[in-house]
């Protein structure tokens, strides 16, 4: 991240500060919408994380962080959504694939299908760490930093995040019309 | 049954599945809102408002004044700590200094007697700054660990921290320049796999011999038990004096006299960690004897937390209510957020401030050498914090000049 973007964006720069939204915007979405499991909801927490970000951005008190402290506050953003929405409630469908990885190689559409209702059962806080340490590639000590929580719990949200994943790989494949309406 | 390499690779997988790019639709309302939005004036420490300085300079000159009377008491030998392992008491193995590539010398030494505020600084090392907003500069940024709550010896010469790193979080105490930081509590073998114990939240007394802490223990990344523990600082040995399965104990705070220690009890729906947070309670635990279990002093309903012991009085201030960061609410939406001052035995219960339902937010009380109560305040759920002061009876209550803090839980140096 180029130190002086962000510091000219602290002086007020409007344009600095959009330099640095497009430096960083596809990954918030990546990582909103990986939480929320749900476009809308993504959109609308990487714009308010943004707007919070310029607002308070004169608190940021090493540039070269810039980063990780957007990503705290689209945390907090992605939280305010998902207890905001009524909407994070129900079952949405995963949007298709747009990443150049090729998923089908490794999972099958059963897989992804029982991958997609075991996330939808983790708390918003579990995503938020399978997220940025799977997503991210972040060890645990840097998704605890980027999430401001004890390095304790987020390996006790990270192992109950992977074991309710595994459940739902292990339990039968059931019709996805079962899991309409069931609360996240 | 999905191994755990197997299951590893399937969730990395699975989350690359998804988009990944900002729409030019969302960049034009960002651009659209942020051209609408005015920056707010935060206070800057290293950037010190010459109206917020006489503040901070009383919070600092208040604690220095409060940490001399302490060492005065502890020179005339009045009750000295006394920390005698029970029956029921367990002791981990002690170790001595770890070789770490802290510097030899520092290129900012502090001279006895310099007025310093220590805090976390983002980079994962510690920010010092004088009272007046100069002389910042980072230290332990080089350190295998990140930094967490870093807090004085009583002494003002090191520095007690928490070393965060990918094992979990242990004891770290380093030279108040930044130098000689070692591992003061050990990383048990096989962590973070196998069960694995981690020492947090460090607070000094004030005879300089014993740091309380807590010991937080996971197996295999489940929550297990949660210990209050006690470090001697000479012998690098810590004994466990109390520790429990069904809570999570959090911030213990010495008595003035040594001789006992307060912290917050936190009770969840479920299993503690894994499912959401139920109450919490303030407990006080008799350091010397046989008996360590907290006798727990305020009621559950209160939603107490956060005590800091008075320096040098029997009373002990509490915040009600925890503003819970992740839900970006109240614990409970339908009670106020207040400070209350209690005794140590439980008695004397007193509100300090009588907010209503929907008002403000407070947090993270602590003492000034006036006898006041420094504290955060927030105007609401979505504001920025604010530091105050405020007397005991609750009257006199003063803003920092309407400027945001944040200093956070920076502690002036001794």
């Amino acid at each position: 991240m180029d130190r002086r973007l962000v510091e000219q964006a602290q002086r007020g720069d409007e344009d600095a500060f959009e330099a640095l939204v497009r430096a960083t915007g596809d990954r918030c979405i990546g990582i909103a919408y990986r939480i929320l499991r749900d476009l809308d909801l993504a959109e609308d927490a990487v714009q308010s994380a943004y707007v919070s970000a310029w607002r308070e951005l004169r608190s940021l008190r090493e540039p070269d962080r810039f980063e990780p402290w957007l990503h705290r506050t689209l945390t907090r953003a992605c939280y305010e959504e998902a207890r905001r929405s009524r909407r994070f409630a129900a079952n949405i469908r995963a949007l298709p694939v747009e990443s150049s990885y090729a998923p089908e190689d490794v999972l099958s559409v059963v897989d992804r299908d029982q991958l997609d209702r075991g996330i939808r059962r983790l708390s918003v806080e579990q995503r938020a760490v399978l997220v940025f340490h799977h997503y991210l590639g972040l060890t645990l000590a840097e998704v605890a930093d980027r999430l401001d929580i004890p390095i304790g719990t987020a390996k006790s949200r990270l192992h109950h995040a992977t074991n309710a994943m595994r459940a739902a790989l292990d339990a039968d494949a059931r019709p996805a019309i079962e899991s309409q309406g069931r609360p996240a | 049954m999905t191994g755990q390499r197997d299951i590893d690779g399937l969730i990395h997988s699975f989350v690359e599945d998804g988009p990944a790019e900002i729409s030019q639709r969302l960049l034009a309302s960002i651009r659209e809102d942020v051209h609408g939005t005015q920056q707010r004036a935060h206070w800057r420490p290293w950037r010190t408002l010459p109206m917020l300085r006489p503040v901070v300079l009383l919070a600092a000159l208040g604690a220095i004044i409060v940490a001399v009377g302490a060492a005065l008491l502890v020179g005339t030998g009045s009750r000295p700590l006394a920390v005698t392992p029970s029956s029921a008491a367990s002791t981990a193995p002690s170790i001595g200094p770890s070789s770490v590539p802290s510097p030899a010398v520092s290129p900012y030494p502090l001279a006895d007697g310099e007025t310093w505020i220590v805090l976390q600084a983002d980079s994962g090392g510690a920010t010092l700054i004088k009272p007046d907003g100069s002389g910042s500069h980072e230290i332990l940024g080089n350190l295998p660990v990140h930094v967490g709550n870093p807090n004085w010896s009583p002494d003002g010469r090191q520095i007690v921290f928490e070393g965060n790193d990918d094992r979990g979080s242990q004891l770290w105490i380093a030279a108040a320049d930044g130098t000689a930081a070692h591992a003061a509590t050990p990383t048990p073998s096989g962590c973070p796999n196998a069960a694995c114990t981690e020492g947090v939240q460090p607070a000094w007394s004030s005879n300089g011999r014993s740091i309380a802490y807590i010991a937080t223990t996971h197996a295999s990344g489940v929550f297990s038990k949660s210990g209050l523990a006690i470090l001697d600082v000479a012998t690098g040995q810590s004994t466990v004096l109390f520790e429990t399965s069904s809570a999570t104990l959090v911030r213990p705070s010495w008595s003035p006299d040594g001789q006992r220690i307060v912290l917050e009890i936190d009770r969840y729906e479920g299993a503690p960690e894994a499912t959401p947070l139920a109450s919490s309670v303030i407990g006080v635990v008799t350091v010397s004897g046989s008996v360590h279990t907290p006798k727990e002093i305020t009621n559950a309903s209160l939603l107490a937390g956060f005590p800091t012991w008075h320096p040098t009085e029997d009373l002990i201030v509490f915040r009600t209510n925890r503003y819970d960061v992740s839900k970006q609410a109240l614990l409970d939406a339908a009670a106020s957020s207040n400070l209350y001052t209690i005794h140590g035995d439980g008695s004397g219960l007193t509100a300090v401030t009588k907010y209503a339902v929907g008002g403000p937010i407070v947090r993270g009380p602590t003492w000034t050498t006036a006898g006041q109560i420094m504290f955060g305040k927030l105007a609401g759920v979505s504001q920025e914090e604010q530091l105050r002061v405020i007397g005991v009876d609750g009257k006199g209550e003063a803003s920092a000049t309407g400027a945001v803090v944040t200093i956070g839980e920076g502690r002036s140096r001794p």
